[in-house]
C-alpha cells in the first residue's frame, strides 16, 4: 500500500502524466475508428464486406475495443517496466530493497497502482466512447465482467515478467514497443483475424491479447451467452496461470543474480 | 501510464559532455567578439582589426555549428543501437495493422468505400505517403522540443546556450539530425513496403517536393513556438504528443478529411497542414482535392512565412523571460 501511494504522489506531481491518462484512451482509437470510417465510405459502401468478416457493422465498437484492451495491456508494461527502471535511475532501488520489506511488495505495490490507473483509464475510455462516439455495450454485463477478470491475471502476469527482464536488460522503451508492437500487428486490434495469413494466425492463436480482445468484444457487443466466449475464458485462465507462475519465477531469479553479480544499481 | 518516451531515457543529449565542441570557430579576441554580437543577434559584427564578419562568414559559421549539432546528435544516435534498430521497426508496426485493417474492407481487389472518399481505392498508397510526410513533420516538431527537454534535464542547456551560435541556429540544428534520418527511414520503408504492400506512389516526384517543402519549413515555425513552451512548462512530453498526434490526425496524415465528422472537418481545413497532404496526395496519386491545387500550394506559402515569423517571435520573447527570471536550467 505505501508503494502504491508513494506511486500516485509522484504521478500527482506531474499533472501532465494525468492528463495523458485521460486523454489517449479517447485519442488512439480516434485514428482506428475514422479509419473505419474511411474504408467503409460515405454511404457504407464496403460495410458488407466486414460484417461478412466480423459479424457486426459496429466498426467504431470493433475497434474500441481492441484499442482500450491494447492500451491497458501498453500502460500495464510501461509502469511494471519503468517502476524498477527509474528507481535504479534514481538510485533508490539498493537502499529501497534494504528496508525490512519483502522484495516482491514493491513490485506488488507497483503493480496494485497499475491496476488502479488501468481500471481508471478503461472506465473514462468507456465513457468517452458512449459519449462522444455513441458506442453501446449491448451484450450481458454478467458475460462481459467475467471476461474481463480473466484478462486480469494475463496483464499483470505479463507485466511481472516484464518488470524482471527490464532489470536484466536495462532498456525499456524498446522493450515496450516491440513486445506492443507483436501485440497490435498479429492480436486483431483493429481488424478481424481472417484476414491475416496462415502463419500469422498461427501466431496469433499463441497469444493472449488475441483471446482476450475476442472474449471482451464477443461479449460487449453481441447478446449471447457464456458459452460462446467459454474457449477464450479457459485460455485466459490457463495463460493467467503461467504467466503469473513465470512472472515470480523471473522476479526471484533476478533478485537472486542481482545480488550475486552486485549489479542491482547498474544503468 | 508514463507518458511515452520517445527517446528511451531522458537525459542522454549532452553536448558538453560527450565531449563535443563546436569546431572551427574564430579564436582568441576574434572570437570574443564574434561570440558576443552572435549572442546578441548581431548581424554585421566589428572584429578586432576593423574587419567585418560578413553576412557569408556568419552563414558558415552557422552551417559549421550545425554540423557540430549533427555529429553529437549522430553520436548519441548510434551509443544507443537499440534505438536505432527500432526506429527502423516502428513504421511497420503502425501500418501494418492500418493495411490488414483496410483488407477487411476489400472486396475483388478495391476498397469501393475509401474511393468514393478520395477518388482512389489504393488505400495503403495514401496512407504511406501521409505517413512519410508526417515522419518529417514530426521530425521538425519533436525534435526541437524534446532535445531541449533532455539538455534541460541533463543540465547542459545553459552551457550549450553559452557558445557563441545565435539560438534559432541551435533550434534549426536539433531537427538536422532527425531530417537525414527520417529521410533514410522512409526509403528503407518504402522499398520494403512496395515489395510487401504493392502500392505505387507516382512518378511526380519533384513538383511534390516542392509542393511539401513550405509546408516541412513551416511547421519549423511551429517547432521554434514549441520551444518557447518547452522552456515555458518544462515537461512538455505529454503536450508534444497529444499535439502532434491531433495534428496529424486532423491535417489528413493517414485518414481522409472528408471523413472525419463534419465539426472535425472544420477544424481540419483551418490546419494549413492539411492543404499540403492533400495537395501531395492530387499530385502523386491523383486523388481529388479539398481546393483547386494552386490556392493549397498559395496557403502552404503564406503558412510557411507566417509561422517562421511568428514561431521566432514567440520563441524571442519566452527566452528573453527565461533569461530575466533565471529559470533555463530549472527542470
Amino acid at each position: 500500500m505505501a508503494v502504491a501511494r508513494k506511486e500516485w504522489l509522484v504521478t500527482k506531481r506531474y499533472p501532465s502524466w494525468i492528463l495523458a491518462m485521460v486523454v489517449w484512451p479517447i485519442l488512439l482509437p480516434l485514428s482506428f475508428a475514422f479509419g473505419g470510417r474511411a474504408m467503409a465510405g460515405p454511404s457504407g459502401e464496403s460495410l458488407a464486406v466486414f460484417a461478412r468478416l466480423t459479424g457486426t457493422v459496429d466498426y467504431t465498437g470493433y475497434v474500441a475495443v481492441g484499442t482500450v484492451l491494447w492500451l491497458w495491456m501498453n500502460a500495464a508494461l510501461w509502469d511494471s517496466g519503468m517502476f524498477f527502471r527509474q528507481e535504479q535511475m534514481r538510485g533508490t532501488l539498493d537502499s529501497n530493497w534494504m528496508t525490512p520489506a519483502p522484495r516482491l511488495s514493491h513490485l506488488l505495490g507497483a503493480e496494485l497502482f497499475s491496476l488502479l490507473t488501468g481500471f481508471g483509464m478503461t472506465t473514462m475510455a468507456i465513457l468517452e466512447f458512449r459519449f462522444l462516439l455513441g458506442v453501446r455495450v449491448t451484450g450481458s454485463p454478467w458475460v462481459l465482467a467475467l471476461s474481463v477478470a480473466a484478462v486480469l491475471p494475463c496483464v499483470y502476469g505479463l507485466s511481472l515478467l516484464f518488470a524482471s527482464l527490464v532489470v536484466w536488460a536495462k532498456d525499456v522503451s524498446t522493450m515496450v514497443n516491440v513486445v506492443r508492437g507483436a501485440f497490435l500487428i498479429f492480436c486483431g486490434v483493429s481488424f478481424p483475424l481472417a484476414v491475416l495469413p496462415g502463419w500469422m494466425r498461427a501466431v496469433a492463436s499463441a497469444l493472449p491479447l488475441t483471446y482476450a480482445i475476442n472474449a471482451v468484444r464477443t461479449a460487449a457487443l453481441t447478446k449471447v451467452g457464456l458459452g460462446a466466449v467459454g474457449r477464450d475464458l479457459a485460455m485466459l485462465v490457463v495463460y493467467g496461470c503461467v504467466l503469473l507462475a513465470s512472472g515470480l519465477a523471473a522476479f526471484n531469479y533476478m533478485e537472486r543474480q542481482a545480488r550475486r553479480r552486485g549489479s542491482l544499481s547498474h544503468y | 501510464m508514463r507518458p511515452p518516451e520517445p527517446e528511451g531515457e531522458v537525459g542522454r543529449t549532452q553536448a558538453g559532455a560527450e565531449g563535443e565542441a563546436l569546431p572551427d570557430l574564430p579564436q582568441g579576441g576574434q572570437a570574443q567578439e564574434a561570440t558576443a554580437a552572435l549572442t546578441r543577434g548581431a548581424r554585421v559584427p566589428r572584429v578586432p582589426g576593423g574587419a567585418h564578419v560578413a553576412p557569408a562568414s556568419e552563414a558558415r559559421l552557422a552551417l559549421r555549428a550545425i554540423g557540430a549539432i549533427f555529429r553529437r546528435d549522430w553520436l548519441i544516435y548510434w551509443r544507443y543501437p537499440m534505438n536505432a534498430v527500432f526506429w527502423l521497426m516502428q513504421p511497420f508496426i503502425w501500418f501494418t495493422p492500418v493495411y490488414f485493417m483496410g483488407l477487411s474492407f476489400v472486396e475483388g481487389g478495391r476498397a469501393a468505400g475509401f474511393e468514393a472518399f478520395t477518388g482512389t481505392s489504393d488505400f495503403m498508397a495514401f496512407v504511406m505517403l501521409g505517413g512519410i510526410m508526417s515522419n518529417y513533420v514530426n521530425a521538425v516538431f519533436w525534435s526541437i522540443g524534446t532535445t531541449l527537454k533532455n539538455e534541460m534535464s541533463a543540465g547542459v542547456l545553459e552551457s550549450n546556450w553559452l557558445a557563441p551560435v545565435p539560438r534559432a541556429v541551435q533550434l534549426v540544428g536539433r531537427t538536422a539530425f532527425s531530417l537525414v534520418s527520417v529521410t533514410c527511414e522512409s526509403i528503407v520503408l518504402m522499398t520494403v513496403m512496395r515489395f510487401l504492400f504493392r502500392f505505387d506512389l507516382g512518378r511526380d516526384i519533384i513538383p511534390a517536393l516542392v509542393t511539401a517543402l513550405p509546408m516541412v519549413v513551416g511547421i519549423y515555425g511551429f517547432g521554434f513556438g514549441f520551444a518557447g513552451l518547452v522552456l515555458l512548462v518544462r515537461d512538455a512530453n505529454t503536450m508534444i504528443d497529444i499535439s502532434s498526434y491531433l495534428v496529424n490526425l486532423l491535417s489528413g496524415s493517414t485518414v481522409p478529411v472528408a471523413a472525419l465528422p463534419r465539426f472535425l472537418t472544420v477544424i481540419a481545413m483551418a490546419i494549413p497542414l492539411t492543404y499540403g497532404y492533400d495537395a501531395v496526395r492530387a499530385i502523386l496519386l491523383g486523388t481529388r482535392t479539398l481546393l483547386p491545387l494552386g490556392v493549397e500550394q498559395l496557403i502552404l506559402v503564406g503558412f510557411m512565412v507566417v509561422m517562421i515569423a511568428l514561431g521566432l517571435w514567440a520563441f524571442g520573447v519566452v527566452e528573453r523571460r527565461c533569461r530575466r527570471l533565471g529559470t533555463l536550467s530549472m527542470h
